[in-house]
């Protein structure tokens, strides 16, 4: 805990991130209406509605409680993927070399020079729109800074003298990944999780604003979306189209201050 | 002693202590003087403390560092200077070659400008001019086609040379006191003969450097100062100490060099945190120590010799 | 003389060098050694010479490209399985990287015990160390909090609990004070007085491989030159 308090940057990034989720998990408490109920339209704020109402007079301020459950649960949802992915490739290409690791590389630099975004529209375009296909969507190409990076970590950790004795010992190959390579990459595990957790909150939002979101279930980019489309921005109404793009900025940013600044914790 | 030539370092009675959760006593009431052309090699295992006493001197150890006592360079208080001021000693008068020779150069320059760069820095020295003479200082080393691995970059040398291109980029600028610790670690026997070549080219050079290799020692100081769990030992003449050490464990350390048959007295050194071995910290290993023992010895003089152990008294 | 347990015959491994052009670097030529057992070989070479390379193929840590090795006069076959995967182990030069950072002592002594399937006990880890003048507070600390001295009495320690037939040391002590490198060497004496293992001693210190070996085996460039004879006493 002392290393925290001297490291200011992430400790501000775990209060952010602990707030979103705090939110996110009490959304029902906090939120003083339910996001779907219908109203009156377009009212400004007022006490009533801290943030006015949509197009359909549903209250923004819930719509953004709620939203958090989504943005939340896609960002990390996918950051677990993308680090799945990316740390089993890391770990094969890592430790046995050879063939293996040339076959990863190629398919990491493929998938490094596909464009991702229209890959990403591509796959939204042809799956069932959902949750899940839009988390594949945003894993398909995320994955490869990833294993990028987790693959020359596990090369370097391999070459130790303590992964060597392990081997002439006669551990077998998943105790020596698991247990012995593994731990070793905790640290870069969570900066790289931390990272991807804020660019797949990123490419939601995105996404949701190009309307190619989640149906149904509100993000905060599907709260922009409604925003923008009706036209909020020329009629002046601030605290509809502001709050979430506060929101995702905030919470990317919490993200990041524990990825980048995670890894500096050691010295 | 009387001794007519100039005292360019002296420290006086330095303690360095790490406190916190595990209290470390790493440096215990440590006295030198180094004259000027001496050639001084403070010997000892690892953890033993030496590292930690050279990085004290230099004022380089971080602020959890409690050190107490006084180091003067030219009767200068260095503990008492600015950082201004110790900038312009450390790298311009007094100069320092760390440990490991993977992290003491900048990958991204040529070995030629790094070695040049504290001529530039600190003599004025125009880089053509100081670039050439960077390869006569390298050819001083004998490093092998000089003018053409000049212009390459330090990850094209083997640990060897990277460590000799170090020693040259100490002495560089024309530093009268250079530090160099560990200068042999992890070299083989060729290469740790040329690392002492190197030293030995460096006529007049006064020398402090820190090592745990016996031989390399001999090969290259004028006078050695055994360190055994933070404290010193015995201090004498290189030769006078090799041919005649006083302190059981300046004995026994020579007694286990492979050349003189690989005899040991079990036991091992205390560890640092350990302040229950009050008294000679031998004590517990030595094979000739009695109740006095208890109590910390002073340092001896004795035929030349400075000696920590009741034996002498 | 008895059969060796052993042999390494016509040995040759090559790397791809990234820095000159595309040309491989051939780091051993055909190698070929025995090792007898109660015997300690010594490899000597300066670094680059090919002695690691040489020697990690023998304990099966790199697949030689040419060449077999023998084991009690089968070949082995890559990677090394059974009752050879447990008999030949290595010490490396490196204390501090020897030891997985994350676990205790306790977790990484334990490792080889469960791996042979012995009981695993206090008194047994204990009494596995304190031949080493290590003690039971030991085993709770990490490797961090150990000096290189202590990590490399406990490495030793670890292979140990193999029982292995045959060692390998790649510069076991060219990282440790002239003490504890004497301790070693001693107690691999001892031990190989008790067991006839076998020892194979990588250094680059000749007056060392004088004292502590029975046969010695000079490699340069990658090639093993003619046994010195006069070395030895």
């Amino acid at each position: 805990m002392t290393k925290l308090r001297q490291n200011k940057a992430m400790l501000a990034g775990i209060i952010i991130i602990l707030f979103f989720v705090l939110v996110a998990l009490l959304a029902d408490l906090i939120s003083p209406y339910d996001p779907s109920t219908l109203g009156v339209a377009y009212q400004k704020p007022s006490r009533e509605h801290l943030l006015g109402t949509n197009d359909l007079g549903q209250d923004i301020f819930s719509e953004m409680i709620y939203g958090v459950r989504v943005s939340l649960f896609l960002g990390i949802f996918s950051a677990l993927i993308v680090t799945f992915v990316g740390s089993v490739l890391a770990l094969i290409a890592g430790y046995y070399g050879g063939a293996a690791d040339r076959i990863v590389c190629a398919v990491t630099d493929i998938a490094m020079a596909v464009p991702s975004l229209p890959l990403t529209l591509l796959l939204i375009a042809y799956l069932k729109s959902g949750v899940f296909s839009l988390v594949l969507a945003i894993s398909i190409t995320a994955w490869t800074g990833t294993a990028r990076i987790l693959r020359s970590r596990v090369r370097q950790i391999c070459r130790l003298p303590y992964i060597q004795i392990e081997k002439t010992l006669g551990v077998k190959t998943p105790v020596i990944l698991f247990r012995h390579v593994l731990p070793n990459l905790k640290d870069i595990l969570l900066t790289r999780m931390a990272l991807s957790v804020s660019g797949a909150m990123m490419t939601e939002s995105g996404l949701s604003f190009l309307g190619l979101g989640t149906y149904g279930q509100k993000s905060w980019g599907n709260i922009l979306h409604f925003a923008f489309f009706r036209n909020s921005i020329l009629r002046g109404q601030v605290w509809w189209y502001l709050p979430p793009i506060i929101c995702i900025c905030i919470a990317v940013m919490g993200f990041m201050l524990v990825g980048y600044y995670g890894q500096q914790k050691k010295d | 002693m009387d001794d007519m030539r100039e005292t360019l370092l002296r420290v006086e009675d330095l303690s360095v202590s790490f406190e916190g959760k595990n209290f470390v006593q790493a440096v215990e009431h440590v006295s030198l003087e180094v004259h000027s052309g001496d050639r001084l090699c403070i010997i000892g295992e690892t953890g033993s403390g030496k590292s930690i006493l050279l990085l004290a001197i230099l004022r380089l150890l971080s602020p959890t560092a409690k050190v107490t006592g006084g180091v003067s360079y030219r009767g200068r208080d260095l503990f008492a200077m600015t950082e201004k001021q110790l900038d312009a000693i450390r790298g311009g008068r007094i100069s320092y070659v760390p440990q490991g020779s993977g992290n003491g150069m900048n990958p991204l320059l040529k070995v030629g400008f790094q070695v040049a760069e504290p001529m530039i820095a600190h003599r004025g020295m125009k880089r053509k001019a100081a670039e050439e003479r960077a390869v006569e200082l390298l050819k001083r080393f004998h490093l092998g086609r000089e003018e053409t691995i000049a212009r390459q970059y330090p990850f094209t040398y083997s640990g060897g040379m990277r460590q000799r291109a170090l020693i040259a980029m100490g002495i560089s600028a024309g530093a009268e006191l250079l530090f160099a610790d560990e200068p042999t670690k992890g070299l083989d026997e060729t290469r740790v003969r040329l690392t002492a070549e190197a030293f030995n080219a460096l006529e007049g050079q006064t020398l402090v450097c820190v090592t745990h290799d016996l031989s390399f020692a001999r090969s290259v100081s004028s006078r050695v100062c055994v360190m055994y769990a933070a404290n010193q030992v015995e201090e004498a003449e290189t030769e006078e100490l090799f041919r005649n050490p006083l302190h059981p464990y300046t004995r026994d350390m020579l007694a286990a060099m492979p050349e003189n048959g690989l005899r040991f007295r079990p036991g091992y050194a205390p560890a640092h945190n350990d302040t229950g071995t009050a008294g000679c910290k031998y004590r517990l290993r030595c094979g000739r120590c009695s109740e006095k023992c208890r109590e910390t010895p002073p340092l001896f003089r004795i035929g030349g010799h400075q000696v920590r152990c009741w034996q002498y008294e | 003389m008895n059969e060796a347990i052993l042999e390494a015959c016509g040995l040759t491994k090559r790397f791809r060098s990234k820095e000159e052009g595309k040309r491989s670097f051939t780091a051993v030529k055909k190698a070929s050694l025995s090792l007898f057992p109660g015997e300690t070989l010594g490899l000597l070479g300066e670094s680059g010479s090919g002695k690691s390379t040489l020697g990690q193929m023998l304990v099966g840590l790199i697949r030689p490209d040419e060449g077999t090795i023998l084991f009690r006069g089968q070949p082995l076959a890559y990677p090394f399985k059974g009752a050879p995967r447990e008999k030949i182990q290595i010490l490396f030069q490196h204390p501090e990287v020897s030891f997985n950072p994350q676990l205790t002592l306790r977790q990484s002594l334990s490792e080889p015990f469960r791996i042979r399937g012995l009981p695993l006990s206090d008194g047994v880890l204990a009494e596995c160390i304190s031949r080493f003048g290590l003690y039971p507070e030991h085993l709770e600390r990490r490797p961090g909090a150990l000096s290189g001295g202590e990590l490399q009495r406990a490495a030793l320690a670890r292979i140990l609990v193999m029982e292995p037939e045959v060692i390998l040391l790649d510069e076991p002590t060219s990282m440790l004070d002239v003490i504890t490198q004497a301790q070693i060497v001693d107690f691999l004496r001892r031990y190989q007085e008790e067991r006839g293992t076998s020892y194979l001693f990588i250094t680059h210190s000749t007056s060392l491989a004088r004292q502590v070996c029975h046969r010695i085996v000079r490699i340069r460039a990658g090639e093993l030159q003619e046994e010195e004879k006069e070395l030895v006493p």
